[in-house]
């Protein structure tokens, strides 16, 4: 488990520093782990295929007004897929951001969120030893 | 809308939508807690496979 967590970590880096520079994710840093992440997901079906089926849904939705990136929301379905406890950590400092950010520059104001994500799976790392003791 | 989401590249959220989504999701996901569906334990030992 912890080469794909370290991989994962490593893929959520290139992501992160590409939106901090360009505020865009290249498709093909995002479309093949979003594509595997689905197969995965009908291949397995039951928790699986329905955490990626809501988390796609409430992104895709959350695109389509206008509130957020296809690439975060393939990023995040992705997480959620192959690493639950980083996806968890992702959503929730994806709110604590956006609350701040809320408060001090208004509810349209943007941020890159994929950082964001990155900082949520690497925080998995320590979160899993000290609740498994390992990985 | 989904082929659109599919190519489309940014990298932005918005706030609202930010917060918003993040809030859908983890009640989601305490709901599925509440139920005694352990979602992101199973999903793990799923991945663990890899």
């Amino acid at each position: 488990m912890i080469w794909i967590h370290l991989a994962i970590i490593l893929w959520l880096g290139v992501c992160a520093v590409q939106d901090l520079l360009r505020r865009q994710v290249s498709n093909w840093l995002t479309i093949p782990p979003f594509v595997a992440a689905g197969v995965w997901a009908v291949w397995h079906g039951g928790a699986t295929l329905l955490m990626f089926g809501l988390v796609s849904l409430v992104m895709v939705f959350s695109f389509w007004k206008g509130g957020t990136g296809g690439a975060d929301g393939k990023i995040l379905a992705t997480l959620a897929v192959f690493l639950p406890a980083g996806f968890l950590l992702a959503v929730v400092l994806r709110l604590v951001v956006g609350v701040w950010l809320w408060m001090r520059h208004g509810r349209r104001a943007h941020f890159p969120a994929v950082p964001v994500f990155a900082a949520g799976a690497v925080l998995s790392i320590p979160v899993s030893i000290i609740l498994q003791g390992g990985f | 809308m989904f082929a659109k989401f599919f190519f489309n590249r940014d990298g932005n959220d918005m706030t609202e939508y930010a917060v918003i989504g993040a809030v859908v999701l983890l009640v989601a996901l305490a709901g599925f807690q509440m139920l005694g569906v352990n979602i992101l334990g199973t999903i793990q030992s799923v991945a663990g496979a890899i």
